[in-house]
């Protein structure tokens, strides 16, 4: 009893593998790449514009009433996109919408950021540098310590790995003093030094307020804002830019992208429709005129265009046909009852996530069940004797022949 | 008499290739019992079923009443088992090896083990994988004597050992076994040792018993005989009257289980003219070699 | 009779605990060193924050030990039991086989657990002399999974070395291999956050795979 139990472990494990591993190698062989359209907005015409791959693995220049350009045409509609390009053309013009354009006023009212899923999947050790956020340098520095916040706000020096009592002290009395409960739900920043200023941390205390912490002069700096308490935060993307228009980007637990100005902390909502960041990239472009959002998921391309003020102008989408849904992955359904995935672009952790093919695969099992059954008559054994051998097939297509074929019975048994 | 082994239209191949078919024999307890012969003819595969390590292709082998490919462990305990080359833990000292297979049996007789080692002036601490053949064998040997089982089972226990070692390890085993009703089946390809010792052997040959008989009635009833004979193609064949026979020129040996007289009665009866016809002493090696054949 | 196997276990192993004990000593004494100039040369500060924001894992030497220490201890518990069919002796022995086996894969775990302990101990010590204890908290998140691999090794190379016949000694080798791999994904710290139990029940799958090779070893099957 014991031996065949040990018989159908190394089965298990034959199993588990290969459902990780065949479907890699399945996709390394039949893989294609597929066409991902980049959306933009034009200023020019007033309308989406997108290229795809096309057949030929050329591209294609294209705008949403379906009008072809080639690319330096197409460039031409986008000046706040490629104005490095049109510059160097000469064919950059003086004015968009009765707005005087040039190289620098472009780059000054331009800017960009990224929302990828994975950031929402990344583990991160909690110990952040407090930057001096008024030095007299231009360049920031880092500090001598790092700090963590749990029912206090710790400071610990590197160089001796101690304690700094005296910086300690003053900031969790001073985070005390203007309201702050500890322990910290969750704290977000931008650790870096390469970014143009610093603008600290936010932190959520336990009731859900949301503090601003800096460190100016070596004094603490800290606010209690207006941001509502159950607005249900998720993450705080900061990204110092020199417009100071938003310090970044607050993500909600329903979803919902708001930015977070220098207007008083003001909150301004993203009018996404069907943003998943769990599953899909987001890209923020802000221009002298508008403000183009693209997220795009497996199946769908998404394109928002808002106003300076946010009100959405318009929006575009184009559907896509994700991987699982071409020849390719179809079949995958039929031959794989089910994947497991350790890594993906979604995430920095390794997962042993199980997906199911669905009913597609009953056919692969069916004919695996088949197969199973002749080699075993072919071979003499016993249907009855290890009959969970089908058992397991059933449950496991292919992989459960795979390992069932390998890992042959005793004939005794 | 109770049996302590019995061996039950045993057959076994390897692949498709027959080994040996239908064999059948029993050892009695208190018994010296042989399998004789020459290497390649199934022994150690005999050995490797009844201890378990094989499954016959078909047949079965009872040792102690229990089925041989599912001895109980308390089973195993009663029986002493020497492997083919003296197989031992290479890893050990002598003095670990003892410690180690003390702790198994109830009845370990610790100074019976000693006892050899002394008399070989072994070092205790001396690694077995170190040791000569000879003295891997005695350490082997000890070891199932102090192990006190009911049935030793040897496989080959001259291979590899030079005269005096075979004489030693002989001694100690029949001292050993006779006045304690202890039993033991052996395998050898060398039969002269075995000749003062063995009660009932067989020998086997290619896939089949030839023989089963105490050895010194095997002595005593097979004959060669030798004659000159003058007809150029004379054919002879194997048969009951004729086990074995080898031709030089015109001088012929035959081997049989039947007196002269019946013998004379044969070649009458075949039309075989003859001349000198007379028997011919042999040692129980050439006796045995003449049952199996040279080649 | 537990403790005579124990003694002849301890006989093959001891000498392979001893060096890999010795191994991990020496990496542990670099890792500590390495850490010591490093923050000595660019300072503390950026040490640190090369390993929380780069996630440079200071103590990456310590990788692959527990998977060589896990495949050399079983190749010195069972290879010395199969040379020379040498397994037959201790198939003979008054004691149930599986039992036997399942037993000497318990020591052989205990062993291993052994070679844990000392890296685990040392990273604690050496981590604390240089890092806050979130670091050294993330060294031992990080290091559970090249620990589970050693287990997997010793389990896998038990089975492999066991299995009667080289074609599945082969089949069953790739699939080890492959199992491994899966237990190095990591491209930074505490990446098996909340997938490591799945993996650690890969592994107590391994734990009896011993058992159907030592039956089919056992029952002479080819």
């Amino acid at each position: 009893m014991l031996n065949k139990i040990s018989r159908y472990a190394i089965i298990l494990i034959i199993v588990t593998i290969s459902a990780v591993h065949l479907p890699n190698f399945y996709w390394k062989l039949f893989g294609k790449r597929i066409s991902r359209p980049i959306i933009y907005y034009s200023p020019v015409i007033d309308d989406f514009v997108y290229f795809k791959l096309g057949k030929n693995n050329k591209l294609n220049y294209i705008d949403a009433s379906g009008k072809r350009y080639n690319r330096k045409k197409f460039e031409a509609l986008l000046p706040f996109d490629f104005y490095r390009d049109l510059d160097k053309w000469g064919v950059l013009p003086d004015t968009i919408k009765g707005i005087p354009i040039d190289v620098s006023f472009i780059r000054k009212n331009s800017q960009s950021f990224r929302i990828s899923p994975y950031k929402l999947h990344n583990p991160l050790i909690q110990l952040f540098p407090l930057f001096e956020s008024k030095s007299n340098f231009t360049n920031l520095e880092l500090p001598n310590e790092l700090f963590r916040i749990g029912t206090k706000i710790e400071f610990i020096t590197a160089e001796t790995n101690t304690i700094n009592d005296s910086l300690t002290k003053i900031f969790t009395e001073k985070l005390t003093e203007t309201g702050f409960s500890f322990p910290a739900t969750f704290i977000d920043g931008n650790p870096t030094t390469r970014k143009p200023f610093d603008e600290g941390y936010f932190i959520v205390d336990s009731k859900g307020f949301v503090f601003h912490v800096k460190r100016v002069k070596g004094k603490p700096f800290c606010v209690k804002t207006n941001i509502p308490a159950d607005l249900g935060i998720r993450k705080i993307f900061i990204s110092e830019n020199p417009r100071r228009e938003f310090y970044g980007t607050i993500l909600t637990q329903s979803e919902e992208l708001y930015l977070l100005t220098y207007d008083n902390y003001k909150i301004i909502k993203l009018p996404l429709d069907g943003y998943n960041p769990d599953k899909m990239s987001l890209v923020f472009l802000a221009n002298p005129i508008y403000r183009v959002i693209r997220y795009s998921g497996s199946e769908s391309r998404v394109c928002v265009v808002t106003d300076k003020n946010y009100n959405l102008v318009d929006t575009y989408e184009i559907k896509v046909t994700p991987l699982s849904k071409t020849i390719t992955g179809k079949i995958e359904k039929f031959i794989f009852p089910f994947t497991i995935n350790t890594r993906s672009g979604r995430s920095k952790y390794v997962n042993f996530d199980v997906n199911f093919s669905g009913f597609q695969s009953t056919y692969g099992i069916i004919i695996s069940l088949l197969i199973c059954f002749f080699v075993k008559k072919y071979r003499r054994e016993n249907l009855m004797h290890n009959f969970f051998d089908f058992i397991i097939i059933a449950v496991s297509g292919m992989y459960g022949l795979l390992a069932v074929l390998l890992v042959k019975p005793e004939l005794w048994d | 008499m109770q049996n302590v082994i019995e061996c039950i239209n045993l057959t076994h191949k390897y692949g498709k290739k027959l080994i040996f078919k239908d064999l059948n024999f029993t050892v009695q307890r208190g018994k010296i019992f042989g399998i004789l012969g020459k290497n390649g003819m199934g022994k150690t595969t005999i050995i490797n079923i009844m201890m378990g390590f094989l499954q016959p292709t078909s047949g079965r082998i009872m040792v102690l009443s229990e089925e041989s490919h599912n001895l109980s462990p308390q089973t195993r305990a009663r029986i002493g088992l020497l492997h083919e080359g003296h197989l031992a833990y290479d890893f050990m000292t002598v003095e670990q090896v003892e410690k180690f297979y003390s702790k198994f049996f109830t009845n370990w007789k610790k100074e019976f083990y000693y006892e050899l080692m002394n008399k070989m002036d072994m070092n205790y601490d001396h690694k077995i994988s170190r040791m000569s053949c000879g003295q891997r064998s005695q350490v082997a040997l000890g070891l199932i004597m102090a192990q006190n089982p009911e049935i030793m089972i040897l496989d080959d226990y001259s291979m590899g050992l030079d005269a005096g070692y075979r004489m030693l390890f002989l001694d100690y085993l029949l001292e050993y076994v006779h006045g304690n009703n202890k039993s033991v089946f052996m395998t050898s390809h060398i039969i002269q040792d075995l000749e003062k010792i063995i009660d009932d052997a067989i020998i086997i040959g290619y896939q089949k018993i030839l023989l089963q008989m105490p050895i010194k009635e095997f002595v005593n009833s097979f004959h060669r005989y030798c004659f000159i004979t003058d007809s150029e193609s004379l054919q002879l064949e194997k048969n009951d009257i004729i086990k074995n026979f080898e031709v030089i020129k015109n001088k012929y040996s035959i081997y049989s289980f039947h007196d002269i007289n019946e013998i004379k009665a044969y070649f009458k009866q075949k039309n075989i003219s003859y001349e000198d016809l007379q028997e011919t002493f042999m040692t129980l090696e050439e006796a045995f070699i003449g049952l199996t054949g040279k080649y | 009779m537990y403790k005579a196997i124990l003694y002849k276990e301890w006989i093959k192993i001891k000498w392979v605990l001893v060096g890999f004990a010795a191994i991990c000593l020496a990496v542990l004494v670099y890792i500590g060193l390495d850490s010591r100039h490093n923050i000595e040369m660019s300072g503390a500060i950026k040490t640190w924050l090369l390993i929380i924001q780069r996630k440079v894992l200071y103590y990456s030497l310590l990788k692959y030990i527990p998977l060589f220490a896990g495949i050399a201890l079983a190749v010195a518990q069972f290879v010395p039991e199969m040379t020379k069919n040498r397994f037959r002796l201790s198939f003979h022995l008054p004691i149930d086989e599986k039992r036997m086996l399942l037993f000497m894969i318990l020591i052989g775990l205990l062993t291993n657990m052994l070679v844990y302990i000392l890296i685990i101990v040392g990273l604690m010590i050496t981590g604390s002399a240089f890092y806050p204890q979130e670091i050294v908290l993330s060294s031992l998140i990080t290091v559970t999974p090249w620990l589970l691999a050693g287990i997997a090794g010793y389990l896998a190379a038990s089975m492999i070395v066991i299995e009667s016949t080289w074609k599945n000694r082969i089949i069953l080798s790739i699939i080890s291999i492959a199992y491994f791999n899966l237990l190095f994904l990591e491209n930074g710290y505490n990446e098996y956050r909340f997938s490591f139990w799945y993996y650690f029940i890969v592994v107590i799958l391994f734990s009896i795979t011993i058992l159907f090779p030592g039956y089919r070893l056992r029952k002479g099957s080819k």
